[in-house]
């Protein structure tokens, strides 16, 4: 089942899964980011317990951390900026979860670019 | 080369599968009811190409068809098994993860922001992506009238795209040849 916010992940479900539902949650709320993208085939997604969030891989490091990539499509703004607002916005998400520990580098990937209007929150 | 040998590898499994269970239907009937339905291998064109194989002489063309089939199969098992590699452009590799962008929205950037440009009618992005991170090479082909200047249209669309395709570190190369009559001015 998808996860379309860190609620609906129960606080004992695998920390992966965890700091992938707020990573998704916080590159969507900035501003740039249109939507995120899980690939024609949906791999890229993040899975466990029979919850899903698409458009995030967590993948556990060997020092107790977790790499996240967040594939996005952004609209037509600067990239280096957007992916620095992006890592600021998931970290901040992350530490206000308690989770600040665990996370690891955050890759930004832009997966496509549109040229229309941000759907704000 | 990687995604026709992943097409072809599609529509020969699909084919062969037919063929292969329309061949095994045939003789599963001729070895249950041959009898019945009067199939008769001995003296067949079969088992006189069976006879032909064994006895002596020239094959040609069956090592032909042999050879052709050793390649065909090498070709299908290359297009099942190698890894398609989706190359990336990477803007900035650090401690705090990487930054990197599929090559087609890319390209559409780059015609995007050329379009934008005073002077171009029409533009076109084609980005090749070397075998390392930022290494690549844009080439830019921006559309002018006949009113414009060539070097004027290829410095304003540099000024234009340039700074980006730098932070990719993408050498970049502009053309700006005659549009296509009919074509506006942005």
């Amino acid at each position: 089942m998808p996860v379309s916010s860190p609620a609906e992940v129960p606080a004992s479900a695998s920390m992966r899964l965890r700091l992938a539902a707020h990573a998704r949650a916080g590159a969507l709320a900035t501003r740039g980011v249109l939507g995120l993208d899980a690939g024609r085939a949906g791999m890229r997604m993040t899975a466990s317990e029979g919850l899903r969030v698409d458009g995030v891989v967590c993948a556990a490091l060997g020092d107790g951390r977790y790499h996240v990539s967040v594939h996005l499509v952004a609209a037509m703004v600067a990239l280096r900026p957007l992916a620095d607002a992006v890592r600021a916005r998931v970290e901040r998400d992350v530490a206000i979860a308690g989770l600040a520990d665990r996370l690891g580098p955050v890759d930004v990937a832009v997966e496509d670019v549109q040229v229309r209007t941000e759907a704000r929150p | 080369m990687i995604l026709l040998l992943r097409a072809l590898v599609r529509l020969l499994g699909f084919l062969l599968l037919i063929a292969l269970a329309l061949v095994g239907l045939g003789f599963a009937l001729a070895a249950l009811l041959g009898d019945q339905l009067g199939v008769q291998l001995e003296g067949s064109a079969v088992s006189r190409w069976l006879a032909r194989l064994e006895g002596n002489g020239s094959q040609v063309l069956e090592a032909v068809i042999g050879g052709g089939m050793v390649l065909l199969g090498l070709l299908l098992l290359i297009g099942a098994l190698a890894p398609r590699r989706e190359r990336r452009v990477v803007l900035e590799q650090g401690e705090h993860g990487t930054l990197d962008a599929r090559r087609r929205p890319l390209a559409q950037m780059f015609t995007a922001l050329a379009e934008r440009t005073r002077g171009v009618t029409h533009a076109k992005a084609k980005l090749r992506l070397g075998r390392q991170a930022r290494h690549g090479r844009l080439v830019l082909r921006a559309e002018r009238p006949r009113t414009t200047d060539s070097t004027a249209v290829r410095e304003a669309v540099r000024s234009d795209v340039g700074e980006l395709a730098a932070a990719f570190g993408l050498k970049t190369r502009i053309q700006a040849p005659l549009g296509r009559r009919g074509r506006r001015v942005q």
